[in-house]
């Protein structure tokens, strides 16, 4: 009890004064996405936000597209329909966060999340966070954390946008948006449906003899719609309501070297969530305090069933396995300016989430309470800290506190270099499968715990008619505990806390953007160095010590071009992801690595105006070279294939 | 630092990480494998990274992932089991549904057998007719050999796990409970003179393996379940009238012993318990202390070379990285020690 005391006092000593430091000038605009370039040291530069124009060149994709071709992140897909999970720096993609609106949905029992399940459509701002922005979110995020918002956008009136897509292998997507606002209210309601047959043709190299055959079994269809209603509460408050609904049904097609299975396999994937989020963020001077509480639900459905091949009638095998997760998440968060330059925050955020499953032996749930306080403080135009200290309360455990700190630096005023550092700490909880799964689970898991430092160097010249931004990081985690699944002579996998992952590496970036005679032109580039690897007692004695992990490519790059000229504009994204370890074995053969590869996707486009609207036409080829690949181990991915796509848009 | 120097930089960077770092090329001939054994490494469930080695007892010279490197295609997914019959080894890849038969002096594909669902254990009965049990099924399929396709199915009621053909029988271990409420305690037995099932033996759960003696007895190995529901136990059978004759109790339930091994001349039974155990076909029990103490090492799969009665087994190690393949003499004394691949899980002497 004395304990406990100890905690609640020091929970209230922090987080008060930041709540009750408060005055009563309203203050609130919300903007479009701008990027500023300015003299003064930014916030922080462990953070990205993508800017509109990447935002719109991936409109119609989903989410794990854009950051493929427009981030450091590293993104693994099974191919069409498939699932497609991110992880930072050569983290796995458990450590990636990703927040709708400031509140976690990455599922309780598996602790990922699918990007190939969240439209873009359904966002207004993408942004990244790592290092000692990551930790002052939900704890989790290791890596990093991806953080999609929904933005109010009052007094515009009627607005309506509306996405039909077509392309290969019958790929369709439709989406569309209808809003209104005014003075007070602004309501907005987004839908989208996606489906494709997936029967692209590839080389299968699985499979005695080798030849060209289709993807089967792999077709889909996502539907899903979102609402969302503002109310401007005077003129510094807003209550907001979130709602977002989808469901995914998905069949699963064999891996390339399991396509001669008998018994007719019907194996298929459908889930459904339906998350809401009420908020109320209020504003006075030089401070905010946001509210918000959410409550999720998701189910998730698999299935596989074999008949007999004299009597189809007869079933053989019946996997129907059935998880349904809540979660019930709400955070207050406040900041305060004391004096000029030095701000002050609080976070209170609160986790409850529950699991039912045919997995488990009972219904099993956890309750996670979040304490976080910090400060920022800007001396001069030349140095801004800032730093946060979290400790959390998990079914009635009590963590260590995790700090993290951020120097930023802009050591000459008259040249545009800045320069930053931090170090953070952070946790993740295990996903509830890894604690209850039967057989297997292992209840007494300890979280795993990641110590990260970084160093980022930023210049942004301007020549001519372009602003240039070069950005140069090198990283550094130390994760111990790290959480394994391994095989066990009964058969079954049990996870372990027995890796000590080093993760480190140098990331670069170039954007450009600028007049060139005629055009206007944008580029970004980036590219990632990544070395990771299990340093722990355990990985020496098996000899696997030093050996990059697999799916963690070593080199990965990419590029995104936008030229415009007038109406017209041409769009080229490449991607390159390097040689990847399928396995911990050494041998140079196919099982145990993934070759390298690239892709290079091009639009071209024309911009109307038709009915005091953006009529907008393209004509895409994605894989223009039509390079066969996987990007994980004996899933296809489909070659080139062409597509149209006709947005309409009016505000 | 100029912009056109970053530019140069940036250049070069994507130059040499945009090449290609692994260059697959045609694989090259191996010719004759010569006298020694396959090891099937099983791999990982779903990650398709079976493997197929030989080890050349002459050369002592082991050569890992060999199906890939003669036929440029990978196993499959879990490759479960290996049968010779005359010049051709049937590979049995359980998760991807096939047999790949190959030439079994050079491991040049021959041909498959597909139309199956989790197979696990191949059986051969005479030149025209071999059986194929599988995990997923209550049946057992009847492929011909020759021209590689299923003839019938066999009703079983539930799956089957090995087999063994002795005394123009077949005795068929019901070994999973996977995907049926049905005992997984029986052993079955088969007339393939009418490929029907025409007897059920009650033994322990989960029987795993079976051996022939000298004599004609069938050896039977039971874990007692993966939970450890009953006691394990061995068993001698008789093949003619099914009765059981012998009923060694180990004296832990929480034991989990496997891989019942005989020797050529059939006088002396192997298998694991965590450690390898040897025992006389006439001992009236268990042995006491084991012939080769596991030492941190995970044995896995046994053979006993039938030209000199050298023990070789396997070291699964972690499961995930690849194992290791040890021979002993017959008394026990390590001889040496070779990686194989993942889940070294059968030794099959050419």
């Amino acid at each position: 009890m004395k304990t406990h005391l100890k905690h609640i006092i020091f929970f209230t000593a922090v987080l008060l004064p930041s709540l009750f430091c408060r005055a009563d000038i309203p203050d609130t605009v919300n903007l479009s996405t701008v990027e500023i370039h300015g003299k003064h040291p930014a916030q922080s530069m462990m953070e990205k936000q993508f800017d509109s124009l990447s935002l719109a060149g991936f409109h119609a994709a989903d989410l794990g597209q854009l950051l493929q071709y427009g981030s450091h992140i590293n993104i693994k897909s099974n191919g069409p329909g498939g699932i497609s999970t991110a992880s930072f720096r050569g983290t796995s993609a458990n450590h990636t966060l990703v927040l709708w609106n400031d509140i976690p949905i990455n599922t309780p029992n598996l602790g990922s999340v699918d990007f190939s399940t969240i439209p873009l459509h359904f966002a207004d701002q993408i942004g990244l966070a790592w290092g000692s922005q990551a930790s002052s979110s939900w704890s989790g995020g290791l890596g990093g954390v991806v953080m999609m918002n929904n933005r109010p956008a009052f007094d515009r009136k009627w607005n309506l946008d509306v996405t039909q897509n077509l392309s290969g292998f019958s790929q369709s997507g439709t989406f569309a948006t209808i809003g209104y606002s005014n003075k007070i209210i602004s309501v907005r309601s987004r839908f989208f449906r996606k489906s494709a047959k997936n029967d692209f043709e590839y080389f299968n190299n699985g499979v005695l003899p080798s030849v060209m055959m289709k993807q089967s079994n792999a077709d889909f269809t996502d539907f899903g719609f979102m609402q969302e209603v503002y109310i401007a509460n005077g003129k510094n408050g807003v209550i907001g309501f979130h709602s977002w609904h989808q469901w995914n049904d998905h069949n699963l097609p064999p891996i390339m070297t399991n396509i001669s299975r008998g018994g007719d396999p019907k194996e298929f994937q459908h889930d459904k969530f339906h998350r809401s989020i009420l908020s109320y963020k209020h504003f006075w001077k030089n401070g905010k305090i946001d509210l918000k509480t959410s409550w999720f639900i998701e189910d998730q459905h698999y299935f596989l069933q074999t008949t007999s091949s004299e009597n189809p009638d007869e079933i053989v095998t019946l996997i129907n396995s059935k998880n349904h997760s809540e979660g019930f998440r709400s955070m207050i968060s406040s900041e305060q300016q004391l004096k000029p330059g030095w701000v002050v925050f609080g976070k209170l955020l609160s986790d409850f989430e529950r699991v039912e499953t045919t997995n488990y032996h009972s219904t099993q749930s956890r309750q996670k309470l979040s304490l976080q306080i910090g400060s920022r403080y800007k001396t001069g135009d030349w140095l801004t800290t800032s730093f946060n200290l979290r400790k959390e309360w998990v079914n009635n455990k009590f963590s260590d506190v995790n700090p993290a700190i951020e120097f930023i630096v802009k050591p000459i005023r008259s040249i545009p270099i800045t320069i930053g550092s931090g170090y953070s700490t952070n946790l993740r909880y295990p996903g509830l499968n890894d604690l209850y799964w039967f057989p297997g689970g292992n209840s007494m898991l300890r979280p795993e715990k990641s110590k990260g430092m970084d160093l980022s160097i930023h210049w942004m010249p301007k020549t001519g008619n372009f602003i240039h931004h070069i950005g140069f990081n090198v990283f550094y985690a130390d994760i111990s505990d790290w959480i394994q699944w391994r095989p066990t002579s009964y058969r079954f996998w049990t996870p372990v806390n027995i890796a000590r992952v080093i993760a480190q590496g140098v990331e670069t970036n170039y954007k450009m953007t600028g007049e060139w005679y005629i055009f206007d032109i944008q580029l970004a580039t980036h590219y990632t160095y990544t070395l990771t690897t299990d340093e722990s007692p355990v990985a020496k004695i098996e000899n696997t010590s030093g050996k990059q992990l697999i799916y963690v490519p070593k080199h990965q790059a990419n590029v995104l071009l936008h030229i415009s000229l007038y109406d017209n504009y041409l769009r080229y994204s490449t991607a390159y992801v390097g040689k990847r370890n399928a396995s911990m074995n050494g041998d140079e053969v196919l099982v145990n690595h993934l070759r390298a590869y690239m892709t290079h996707n091009v639009t071209v486009g024309r911009k109307f105006i038709w009915l005091k609207g953006d009529f907008m036409t393209e004509v895409f080829v994605n894989n223009l070279f039509d390079k066969q690949y996987q990007a994980v181990l004996w899933r296809p991915m489909p070659g080139r294939h062409f597509g149209i796509s006709i947005r309409y848009k009016i505000n | 630092m100029k912009l056109r120097h970053y530019f140069l930089i940036l250049a070069v960077i994507g130059f040499f990480s945009c090449q290609d770092e692994t260059v697959m090329v045609d694989p090259p001939p191996f010719g004759s494998l010569g006298k020694g054994f396959f090891i099937i490494n099983q791999g990982n469930f779903t990650l398709a990274n079976a493997s197929l080695s030989f080890f050349n007892t002459d050369s002592a010279k082991m050569t890992n992932h060999i199906f890939y490197k003669v036929n440029n295609v990978p196993l499959g997914d879990v490759a479960q089991s290996m049968v010779l019959w005359e010049n051709y080894g049937f590979i049995v890849v359980n998760n991807s549904g096939i047999i790949y038969v190959i030439d079994k002096n050079d491991a040049s594909y021959v041909g498959k057998i597909t139309g199956l669902q989790s197979p696990r254990f191949m059986c051969f009965i005479h030149q025209g007719k071999a059986y194929v049990s599988d995990i997923q099924r209550p049946e057992i399929a009847v492929v011909d050999p020759i021209s590689f396709n299923i003839t019938d199915k066999i009703y079983t009621g539930k799956s089957v796990e090995n087999m063994v053909f002795v005394n123009n029988k077949v005795f068929a271990c019901n070994w999973s409970d996977y995907y049926t409420t049905k005992p997984n305690n029986t052993i079955q037995v088969i007339d393939p003179e009418v490929d029907r099932v025409i007897d059920s033996i009650v033994v322990v759960k989960e029987p795993n393996s079976m051996v022939v003696d000298s004599e004609g007895f069938l050896w039977v190995l039971c874990s007692g379940g993966y939970m450890n529901e009953e006691i394990p136990a061995l068993l001698r059978i008789n093949t003619t009238s099914h009765e059981i004759q012998k009923k060694f109790i180990f004296p832990d339930i929480a034991f989990s012993p496997n891989q019942l091994t005989v020797n050529l001349t059939g006088d002396t039974l192997y298998f694991i318990n965590q450690d390898i155990y040897r025992l006389s076909i006439q001992d009236s029990q268990l042995p006491l202390l084991p012939l080769i103490e596991s030492e941190n090492r995970t044995f896995y799969a046994l053979a006993i070379d039938p030209s000199n009665n050298q023990i070789v087994v396997s070291d699964a190690k972690n499961y995930v990285q690849d194992g290791y393949i040890y021979r002993f003499q017959s008394n026990g004394t390590l001889i040496d020690s070779i990686k194989s691949g993942v889940i070294p899980g059968q030794i099959v002497f050419n």
